[in-house]
């Protein structure tokens, strides 16, 4: 009887940490790195890399950040999923020029080989911002358009 | 030269069209652009884009990038006058094309933004005919105030929290008007013009994800409106004489304050409120109209006229009202409310220039196709309807007279950002 009652704990321990892993996944917030740190975590992790090209007083960027990054859901994708960069194009420059990327928001994307294989411009929505990384994800670029790709999910 | 400036504005608004307003909260529009009119004018503490150029120019740090936008309203106005024992006349149709045209950017990485825009300001017109003169005959009260302005803007993120901005106003403004041209004492005036000069300092500050709260004020635009030339009757004797030299005096485009402030109680809406002051009373007091040089010999005495026109208009205070929900990233919807306190006194009511109307709702979206924005707002001014309590005097002709006006806007406004 004691071993059922701790088989029973157990499991209801696993549920719940099931149930509660993504908000304590969100509750940390998405894990950005700097560009050279995302560089070279994409060396030992065979992810996609987001750079995320921002501003701290561009008034889009914190569209994005009320909007999109604080979403629990865009948090676990972007986590788990995904090297997350984030780049400000005035302290940091360089990376903006090699991408010629100085709009923001603007969102380049590496394949796990360090190839560029998207870009993006602009505020979007969760749904939207969702909709592009399971584009780049699952590497549909390279067969149609974020449009064609959005449309039939 | 003067004529030759004021040429080049003009046409820069719009190709020779009467671009000239029927204007709401005394005579300045509601709003600036089809996202602020939406929002009934509550745009003070909310994110601009190129628009801040006409108003809070502290705004025009959020364009981010670099945007162009173009577009304008269309208003219509609905008056109607009645001079005491006669039947009320009302205007003839009449529909205002008021343009915008802005560019601005943020200079490269860096924390300054510029722009340049020219736009309508405002004004104010009627068109009467038929309405029956001080003796007794059909005759016509018609009036057009004009005023455009071109503003280079600045604006600087001084955190990330708080932006300054500074507007530097060269304006144009024009008068003409008729008051009962074929009576006696009537007026034909055309032709005053001034160019004038004023800024705008903006401030906004974000406070949190939340709220932001935002301020403008607005320096006074002293006008030097001559250039004119006035046909004045003298009725039976003299009659009708041409004086080729005409100016008026006193009469100002006024001071303002305002204040604003901004919530998001969720990622999709946004809320804002506005209050503003206009320094009415200061501007608009004895409006004085002086002619001289007459084409023909006159008698001693008549070489030069003085018209005054009393009118000590009293300040105003505006409140306004907005909402804005985006249903998703193509369609953003907004509503709003504007009550604009009336600023002309009972007792020096004048049909020539009745900027009387007070409440106004709108409503308006933003359709988002990849890079453009496309903006459209509706706007109706509600009835107000005026008389003129005033003593029958040679300085207040319209004692007894009541006018009703309201009016319908529409804003439409095209965006492209790069």
């Amino acid at each position: 009887m004691p071993r059922l009652s701790a088989l029973v704990g157990i499991v209801l321990l696993a549920v719940l940490a099931w149930a509660v892993a993504p908000a304590m996944a969100a509750q940390g917030g998405i894990h950005w790195l700097d560009y050279d740190a995302a560089l070279a975590a994409q060396k030992t992790q065979d992810k996609p890399m987001l750079i995320y090209f921002h501003l701290p007083y561009c008034y889009r960027c914190k569209e994005m950040k009320i909007k999109v990054y604080k979403q629990a859901a865009v948090i676990e994708k972007l986590n788990s999923e995904f090297i997350a960069a984030k780049v400000d194009v005035e302290k940091n420059p360089a990376p903006a020029k090699l991408y010629n990327s100085d709009y923001t928001p603007s969102y380049v994307f590496l394949s796990p080989a360090g190839k560029e294989v998207y870009r993006h411009k602009g505020v979007m929505g969760m749904e939207s911002f969702l909709g592009m990384l399971d584009f780049v994800q699952s590497r549909a670029y390279r067969r149609q358009s974020l449009e064609k790709f959005m449309e039939s999910r | 030269m003067k004529r030759m400036l004021g040429a080049m504005l003009t046409a820069l608004l719009v190709l020779s069209a009467p671009a000239w307003a029927w204007a709401t909260n005394g005579m300045n529009m509601i709003g600036t652009g089809a996202v602020s009119s939406g929002m009934g004018g509550a745009d003070v503490a909310v994110p601009a884009g190129c628009t801040a150029i006409a108003g809070n120019p502290a705004q025009l740090a959020t364009t981010c990038n670099r945007v162009v936008s173009v577009g304008g309203a269309f208003l219509n106005p609905q008056m109607e006058v009645t001079l005491p024992g006669q039947e009320g006349v009302d205007n003839e149709f009449q529909l205002f094309p008021l343009p915008f045209a802005g560019y601005a950017q943020r200079i490269g990485t860096s924390r300054w933004s510029v722009g340049v825009g020219v736009f309508a300001q405002g004004g104010m017109g009627v068109d009467f005919n038929n309405v029956k003169n001080f003796n007794g005959a059909d005759d016509s009260l018609y009036s057009q105030v004009a005023f455009m302005r071109l503003a280079p803007t600045v604006a600087y993120n001084v955190t990330d929290k708080l932006t300054m901005g500074l507007t530097a106003f060269a304006g144009y403004a024009t008068i003409d008007y008729d008051f009962f041209p074929r009576g006696t004492q009537g007026q034909h005036v055309t032709g005053l013009s001034s160019f004038t000069i004023a800024g705008r300092l903006g401030a906004s500050y974000q406070i949190n994800d939340q709220w932001a709260v935002g301020a403008t004020y607005t320096s006074e635009s002293s006008m030097d409106l001559d250039g004119g030339e006035m046909r004045f009757n003298f009725g039976p004797g003299l009659g009708q004489v041409n004086y080729r030299d005409a100016k008026m005096d006193n009469f100002t485009w006024p001071r303002q304050a305002k204040v604003g402030v901004s919530f998001k109680p969720a990622s999709k809406w946004l809320l804002a409120f506005d209050i503003s002051w206009v320094n009415w009373s200061s501007a608009i007091q004895t409006v004085t109209v002086t002619a001289s040089n007459p084409s023909t010999p006159v008698p001693s005495g008549y070489d030069t006229l003085t018209v005054p026109f009393i009118m000590d208009w009293k300040d105003q205070w505006i409140f306004a009202l907005g909402a804005q929900y985006e249903i998703n990233d193509t369609w953003t919807v907004r509503a709003g409310y504007n009550y604009g306190q009336n600023p002309v006194p009972d007792d020096t009511l004048n049909p020539l220039f009745p900027a009387i109307v007070q409440h106004h709702i709108t409503a308006g979206f933003t359709y988002t196709y990849q890079e453009w924005d496309f903006d459209v707002a509706l706007e109706h001014g509600f009835n107000t309807d005026q008389t003129n309590t005033g003593a029958p005097s040679p300085t207040n002709p319209f004692s007894g007279t009541e006018v009703s006006h309201y009016q319908d806007t529409v804003h439409v406004m095209v965006s492209y950002r790069f």
